[in-house]
């Protein structure tokens, strides 16, 4: 396949010493990374490009990718290069280079979006505080486990409440909507894939993140994400273990039911929306969501596009991530409040 | 005082002040002191060159770094173009410009025309030994 050369507008200086080091420019609606290389004889070339996808910008904006990943690591990126003489009022033409780039010409690891000497774009970061606190003896893997957890409560929460929000850009629904109707929901994968997607479906301005672990006995975990978000977290963890017998009573009758009619490993497309089973199902998770003080279930089915057997296993999901994070406060290794 | 390079107006800024820099490192064209000249410290602006959308007086700046193990410097040697370029170490006694320093290190440098940066350079660093 031959590569096509592509017009490219500058868009912003990101990092400036000197001169330019590495700026961003827009190429239709792709975004493009460059960076000022030396001018090795006989190259033609003193800056390299790279194509970056939606996903991967907003990962680089957030810290979790540095500059190097932009331009080795992504399987859908394209690599380009071109002089700077060659850059007009109207852009720059970029030439597709086919191979990978060399060692000379590419950065160290550890430039990350927080290296940036020049203010780009308005991606502001959640940057409201949780702090929960920590006492007896954790394992390392446990600190993950628990923030993993954590983690996929905040999204399913904040998703399911932004999908029907006004002030929330359409693009962020479309996402939300595609976590859910996108699985076959038929194994586990599905609900992992559900809850990954899920991290990428909130603005940069309310998603998750953490910002430190103090481990001592008493110790703390401090989170940056949306107050609002952390408050219901705080409430459905309360709640359960308040109420845990009634809630683990009302899972085990859906479960049960699912097990009985062998609907665990039957895929979401399998299922006879019109079957007897279907009431049963709806109801039971209704139930098991009211429980849980779930405020959405309306929403949660319309993502579900109606389907009884794709509610009722994301309820099913929900529940165990509930009640696995629930059990550190239970033990009373973590806390939302210090004791006096 | 008259400063070397014409700057904007209200340039530098009101917070800018004179600073004296012991160890400022400034990246450079050579290895050898000898073969620097005065545009290794010129401004992205006095050697003709434009950026889009930039704050003139920034552009108008010597870019200078606080140390070697300031996080600006640090970061500075990650990129290709400055990962192999010599840098000279600087001793700026105050009355020399005016700066503004920031949180990573890294210097802009308004210097005054009385002040001559190559007989301030007390030794220029190989890239290598950096």
């Amino acid at each position: 396949m031959t590569l096509r050369r592509r017009k490219a507008v500058f868009k912003a200086d990101l990092v400036v010493i000197d001169e330019p080091q590495l700026f961003c420019l827009t190429a239709g609606k792709s975004m493009i990374i460059a960076l000022a290389v030396p001018e090795v004889e006989d190259s033609e070339f003193d800056h390299i490009a790279a194509s970056v996808t939606q996903k991967n910008w907003e990962r680089y904006l957030g810290g979790y990718v540095d500059v190097r990943y932009l331009f080795t690591y992504p399987f859908h990126r394209s690599l380009y290069v071109f002089h700077s003489k060659d850059f007009a009022e109207d852009g720059v033409m970029l030439r597709p280079w086919e191979n990978e780039f060399s060692e000379q010409l590419l950065p160290s690891h550890g430039i990350f979006s927080s290296s940036h000497t020049e203010e780009f774009g308005d991606f502001e970061e959640a940057d409201e505080e949780e702090q929960l606190f920590i006492d007896g003896e954790w394992q390392l893997n446990e600190f993950g486990s628990f923030y993993q957890r954590y983690s996929d409560i905040y999204f399913f929460s904040a998703a399911v409440k932004n999908v029907d929000r006004q002030d929330i850009p359409q693009a962020y629904k479309g996402r939300i909507k595609n976590a859910f109707a996108r699985k076959p929901f038929k194994g586990g994968s599905s609900y992992m894939h559900m809850f990954d997607e899920l991290q990428d479906c909130l603005p940069r301005g309310e998603k998750l993140s953490l910002e430190g672990i103090e481990y001592n006995s008493p110790g703390d975990v401090r989170m940056n994400g949306m107050a609002e978000h952390f408050s219901d977290i705080e409430k459905l963890i309360s709640n359960y273990v308040l109420n845990r017998q009634k809630i683990r009573n009302s899972h085990k009758k859906l479960r049960d039911f699912m097990t009985k009619h062998q609907l665990l490993g039957l895929a979401a497309s399998s299922f006879d929306q019109g079957s007897a089973e279907a009431a049963t199902l709806e109801q039971d998770a209704k139930i098991l969501s009211d429980d849980l003080s779930l405020s959405s279930f309306d929403t949660v089915k319309t993502l579900c596009n109606n389907n009884s057997l794709v509610v009722a296993k994301v309820m099913l999901a929900i529940f165990r991530r509930i009640d696995s994070a629930s059990a550190f406060f239970a033990e009373g290794r973590m806390a939302f409040e210090r004791d006096a | 005082m008259q400063f070397l390079e014409e700057l904007p107006e209200q340039c530098p800024p009101g917070e800018a002040a004179e600073l004296e820099h012991e160890n400022a490192l400034r990246f450079v064209s050579s290895d050898e002191v000898t073969s620097l000249s005065v545009d290794d410290f010129l401004s992205y602006a006095a050697l003709g060159q434009t950026r889009r959308n930039a704050d003139p007086c920034d552009t108008a700046s010597c870019s200078l770094f606080k140390s070697e193990d300031c996080e600006g410097f640090r970061t500075a040697r990650k990129f290709p173009k400055l990962r192999t370029k010599p840098v000279a170490k600087m001793s700026i006694p105050t009355g020399a410009g005016m700066s503004i320093v920031n949180k990573k290190g890294h210097i802009h440098f308004w210097m005054y025309k009385c002040f001559d940066p190559l007989k301030h350079v007390v030794e220029v660093i190989p890239h290598d030994a950096a």
